[in-house]
C-alpha cells in the first residue's frame, strides 16, 4: 500500500493506493495521520479511488484512524469508496459511522457545511 | 605484564661494562678523538639494546593479548569479559591515556544511529550508559560513518575532533566490521602528541576483528533464545486456543451440525461455539477477531468467556450482544474489533433467532430452493460504545441448510483478482446438498483454500453448517 498526502488549506487529504491488508499498511497510514495531527489539522479526507483492494483488516486501519482523529476533536472522512469497501461498510454497518462522499471535492466541501 | 629479558638485560649489562672500561681509560689518557668517537659508538649500541627490550616488551604485550583474547572466544567468555579483557591488555600494548570500545546502535524511539560506549577506560566522570554521540560527529563519528582507520597525531589540529577528555592530545580510532558492515571502533586516546603509529593500527584492527567475533556471538545467542522463547509461547497459546474450541460436533435430535476451524498461524483469531442452553436450545456463534497471533487470540478468549457467562442469565439476545460489544470496547483499542454472529436454534420449531453483529451474513438455503442472507443485527463489537442491536427469526424447516463462515472463506483470492465470494459458497452448498453437514463444511474450505493458490499468508478459516434433517 502507498500514502500520499496533501495539505489543501486546513484539510489534509490522504490518498491511500493499492492493497489494504492491515500488518505493516496500518504503520504507513497511522505515520501520515499522525503528521498531520502534530502539525494541528484535525480535518482529514480519505481518498480511497486507488485502492485495489481491501480486506477486514484493512478496515481496522480505517476504523483506527477514524478513532485517532475523533479523539483529537476532528473528524476523517471517506471519499471515493470502492465497491470492495463499499460492502465491507455495509456487512460490517459501519456505513452510518463513516461520511463517504464520491468525489475528494465534495469531502472536502463537506467540511465547511 | 612482566616479561623475561634474561637475554637482552645480561647484553645490555655487558655494553654497559664495556662502557665503564672504555670511560675509565679515556680519563687516564686523556679523550683523543678517537676516544670519543668509540664513547659514541658504544652509547649509540646501549640506546639500541635499550630500545630493542622496549619495544619487545611491546611485541610481547602485544602477542599475549591476541593470545589471550583468542583463548576467551574459543572458551566462549561472554562479551563483557572479551572486551574488557582487550582493553586492559591494550595498555601495555599500546600505552594509552584512555580507551573504549562503541558500537552503534538504532535509537528505539527516533530510530536514529547512534554511538554508545560499551566499555571504557580512563574518560572523566564518563558513565558509559550515559555515552551518547551522533553517528557523524568527531574522529570517531568520522571512522564509523567511513569504515576506514584513522591516526590523528595533533587532535588540536583536527576540525573534526570533540573532546571527550582535556588533556588528549593524539587519538587512533579504528573501525569493527561484522558481516561487512561498520558495527563500533576500538578508540585509544594519549596525552601525548604522536603517540599512535601504524603498528598501532595494525594491532587495533586485529582486535577489532576478534571483538566483532565476540559481539556477533553475543547477538547470535540472543536471537536463539529470542526465538526459541517466542515458539514455546505460540505452543502454549495455541495449546489454549485449541481448548477452547468446540472438540466435536454437537448432538442435537434432528439435526446435523458440524464446525471447522482452520487457523493461518498457530493461533488464530477465528472463534466458533455451540452453547447447549437448554435441552431444546442451542446457541451457535461464529466470530472473527481482527488480526491473528497471539493478541487476537487472547481477545477470543476472553470474548468466549464473555459470551459464556452472559447467555447464563442473559436471556435476549440482542442484550448480549450489546453488553459483548461494551465489554470489548472497554477492553481494547478500536483497531482490534469483532466481527460476530451468534442465534439460538430451538430444536423443536426450527425457529432460529440471531443477531448478526457486522460478520459475513449466513447462508440460510431453504428446502424449496429459497436462499435468504441474514444480516440483521448491529455493527461490529468494539467499535462503538452505546451502538444499538436487534434481532430477527429465521425458520429452518426440514430440508433446510444453514452456513456460516468467515471472511477467510469469502477473500480468499482477494489479493490477486477476484474473490471467492459468497456466491460460491452458495454454489457449493447447493451442489452437496445431499451430503452430511461435515463433508459439505469440508468441501467450502477446501475449495476456498485451493482458489487461494498460495498467495501470501490465508486467514484463518472457519465453516459451520446446520441441516435440519
Amino acid at each position: 500500500m502507498k500514502v500520499k498526502s496533501e495539505q489543501f488549506g486546513s484539510i489534509a487529504v490522504i490518498e491511500l493506493k493499492g492493497k489494504i491488508m492491515g500488518g505493516p499498511d496500518a504503520t504507513l497510514f497511522r505515520d501520515e495521520l499522525k503528521k498531520s495531527l502534530d502539525s494541528g489539522i484535525t480535518r482529514v479526507v480519505v481518498d480511497l479511488g486507488k485502492v485495489d483492494w481491501m480486506n477486514s483488516s484493512g478496515l481496522g486501519i480505517l476504523i483506527g484512524g477514524l478513532t485517532t482523529v475523533r479523539n483529537a476533536g476532528g473528524e476523517m472522512k471517506l471519499a471515493r469508496v470502492t465497491d470492495k469497501i463499499k460492502s465491507l461498510l455495509m456487512i460490517t454497518k459501519l456505513v452510518q459511522v463513516f461520511n463517504s462522499y464520491d468525489s475528494v471535492e465534495s469531502a472536502i466541501a463537506s467540511f465547511s457545511e | 605484564m612482566k616479561f623475561s629479558h634474561d637475554a637482552e638485560l645480561t647484553l645490555l649489562g655487558t655494553r654497559l661494562h664495556e662502557f665503564r672500561l672504555l670511560l675509565e681509560n679515556a680519563i687516564q689518557s686523556g679523550p683523543g678523538d678517537e676516544t670519543c668517537r668509540a664513547l659514541f659508538e658504544r652509547l649509540d649500541g646501549l640506546e639500541q639494546t635499550l630500545a630493542q627490550i622496549l619495544r619487545s616488551d611491546e611485541t610481547r604485550a602485544e602477542f599475549e593479548l591476541l593470545r589471550t583474547t583468542a583463548m576467551l572466544l574459543a572458551r566462549a567468555a561472554d562479551e563483557q569479559e572479551v572486551l574488557d579483557a582487550i582493553l586492559d591488555g591494550l595498555m601495555s600494548a599500546i600505552p594509552y591515556n584512555a580507551a573504549g570500545i562503541f558500537l552503534t546502535r538504532d535509537d528505539p524511539e527516533t530510530h536514529i544511529r547512534e554511538i554508545r560506549a560499551q566499555v571504557t577506560r580512563g574518560y572523566p566522570v564518563l558513565r558509559e550508559d550515559r555515552f551518547r554521540q551522533k553517528v557523524d560527529e568527531g574522529i570517531l563519528g568520522w571512522v564509523i560513518t567511513n569504515g576506514r582507520a584513522e591516526i590523528v597525531d595533533d587532535v588540536r589540529l583536527d576540525p573534526r575532533y570533540i573532546s571527550a577528555r582535556e588533556e588528549t592530545r593524539s587519538e587512533i580510532s579504528v573501525p569493527i566490521f561484522s558481516k561487512g558492515e561498520v558495527i563500533g571502533a576500538i578508540n585509544l586516546e594519549s596525552d601525548q602528541i604522536g603517540a599512535f603509529a601504524i603498528a598501532s593500527q595494525h594491532l587495533l584492527e586485529n582486535l577489532a576483528s576478534y571483538a566483532a567475533i565476540s559481539l556477533d556471538r553475543t547477538k547470535i545467542n540472543r536471537e536463539l533464545i529470542e526465538a526459541q522463547a517466542a515458539e514455546r509461547e505460540l505452543e502454549i497459546a495455541h495449546d489454549i486456543q485449541r481448548n477452547l474450541l468446540p472438540r466435536g460436533a454437537p448432538e442435537f435430535e434432528g439435526y446435523d451440525i458440524a464446525g471447522l476451524n482452520v487457523p493461518s498461524t498457530s493461533v488464530g483469531g477465528d472463534y466458533f461455539d455451540f452453547l447447549s442452553l437448554t435441552q431444546s436450545d442451542l446457541g451457535i456463534v461464529i466470530a472473527d477477531v481482527a488480526g491473528k497471533g497471539v493478541p487476537a487470540g487472547l481477545v477470543m478468549s476472553g470474548l468466549r468467556a464473555a459470551l459464556r457467562a452472559r447467555v447464563e442469565t442473559v436471556y435476549s439476545i440482542r442484550n448480549v450482544m450489546a453488553e459483548l460489544n461494551k465489554f470489548l470496547h472497554a477492553s481494547t483499542g478500536a483497531e482490534r474489533f469483532v466481527t460476530a454472529f451468534y442465534g439460538v436454534l430451538n430444536r423443536l420449531t426450527g425457529r432460529f433467532t440471531y443477531v448478526n453483529a457486522g460478520h459475513n451474513p449466513p447462508l440460510l438455503l431453504h428446502a424449496d430452493g429459497r436462499a435468504v442472507k441474514l444480516q440483521t443485527g448491529g455493527p461490529l463489537l468494539g467499535v462503538l460504545e452505546d451502538a444499538a442491536y436487534f434481532e430477527a427469526n429465521a425458520d429452518l424447516e426440514p430440508g433446510a441448510i444453514l452456513v456460516m463462515y468467515t471472511d477467510g472463506i469469502v477473500e480468499a483470492g482477494g489479493e490477486e483478482g477476484e474473490e471467492f465470494g459468497d456466491q460460491r459458497v452458495e454454489l457449493l452448498v447447493r451442489q452437496r446438498a445431499g451430503e452430511s453437514a461435515r463433508v459439505i463444511a469440508e468441501t467450502i474450505e477446501r475449495e476456498a483454500k485451493k482458489y487461494h493458490r498460495n498467495h501470501g499468508d490465508l486467514d484463518d478459516r472457519t465453516v459451520i453448517v446446520v441441516k435440519h434433517l
